[in-house]
């Protein structure tokens, strides 16, 4: 009986390391077990990758390291690495932001407005300012019932020349917001201008504090829902896409 | 007292440049993480920078977790 059992680990450790190319005795393997815990591995490759944009978005300016923070140079190169690998099939994008530096935002939007793999955004507690078009830049966005995203105009920190051109560049960098937002998700340029100008809703500001089910309703987000739906969601993107490229293959 | 402003936090009161030294961006077997110096030997996990969700469940770094300066590949300043 004991033996069996011997046998079967043997068996599993021959399973969980393959790529070992020469096999040490079963005296030293004994040997490096005493000293290590066996971490149960699953599956060495997921087939859903997860992103999560927490905190500040980072940019060009450096946070103090008490801020939490999600900085757009880890993020990029995890895209990237998504993009080219064969085995991850879809990415599921958790938010809770608020907000940060404007084009660190665009830019991840961009890239992931741009991945050839499905992707799937929640919004979870909030997706203040540039979250937004991050939240859209997804195939497919939820929001949870609790969830909010504040719409707001860009701001400008640090030193300003107060000069025509000044408000121009902003103005421009404006628009860009605008555009990406309105072209990937359903909210007109109208709705959306008139929500980020609305004065009232927001304490000594301009802009407007959008609930889930509101979000859904001005067509900015595509469903209500958590965690479960959008991994449902995710797994009906993956198969449709698989679908879609065996039919081109035939 | 009370302040009331739209600056962020960062531009009324600078932050101690220490405070940025202490954490540094790692790679532990082929996982990013950021870390902080607990003592010469050991660094402790302050977060992984990772998109796949099983390095979450190791044991062996997730966050809290003591590792010694040794095992890893490339301590690099943040």
């Amino acid at each position: 009986m004991t033996r069996d059992l011997q046998q079967n680990e043997s068996g599993n450790q021959e399973g969980q390391e393959p790529q070992k190319e020469d096999k040490p005795s079963s005296l030293m393997e004994k040997i490096q077990q005493l000293g290590q815990t066996n971490v149960p591995q699953l599956s060495s490759d997921s087939r859903i990758h997860c992103l999560t944009i927490i905190g500040q978005i980072e940019g060009h300016l450096a946070l103090p390291p008490q801020n939490k923070t999600t900085k757009y140079e880890h993020l990029i190169p995890q895209l990237v690495a998504i993009e080219q690998n064969p085995k991850i099939e879809g990415v599921l994008i958790i938010l809770n932001t608020v907000g940060g530096d404007v084009e660190a935002g665009l830019a991840i939007s961009e890239m992931l407005a741009t991945l050839s793999k499905p992707t799937v955004s929640i919004v979870l507690g909030g997706g203040h300012s540039i979250g937004v078009p991050i939240a859209v830049s997804c195939d497919h966005s939820f929001i949870a019932e609790t969830a909010t995203m504040t719409i707001h105009p860009i701001r400008l920190t640090g030193l300003v020349i107060g000069v025509p051109a000044t408000f121009e560049y902003l103005d421009k960098m404006q628009d860009r917001v605008v555009n990406f937002v309105t072209k990937h998700s359903n909210i007109t340029e109208e709705k959306f201008k008139d929500l980020m100008f609305a004065k009232g809703n927001l304490t000594r500001d301009i802009g407007t504090n959008v609930v889930g089910p509101d979000a859904v309703e001005y067509g900015l987000i595509d469903e209500v829902g958590g965690l479960g739906q959008a991994m449902r969601k995710l797994n009906e993107l993956i198969d449709q896409s698989k679908a879609s490229s065996e039919g081109l293959v035939q | 007292m009370i302040l009331y402003t739209t600056m962020p936090q960062e531009f009324i009161y600078p932050p101690e440049t220490e405070s940025f030294t202490k954490q540094q961006t790692v790679t532990y077997q082929g996982i990013s993480l950021i870390v902080e110096q607990m003592d010469s030997q050991n660094v402790q996990v302050v977060r992984i920078l990772s998109s796949d969700p099983q390095h979450y469940l190791d044991e062996r770094i997730c966050p809290g977790a003591k590792i010694s300066c040794a095992s890893i590949e490339g301590l690099s300043a943040n």
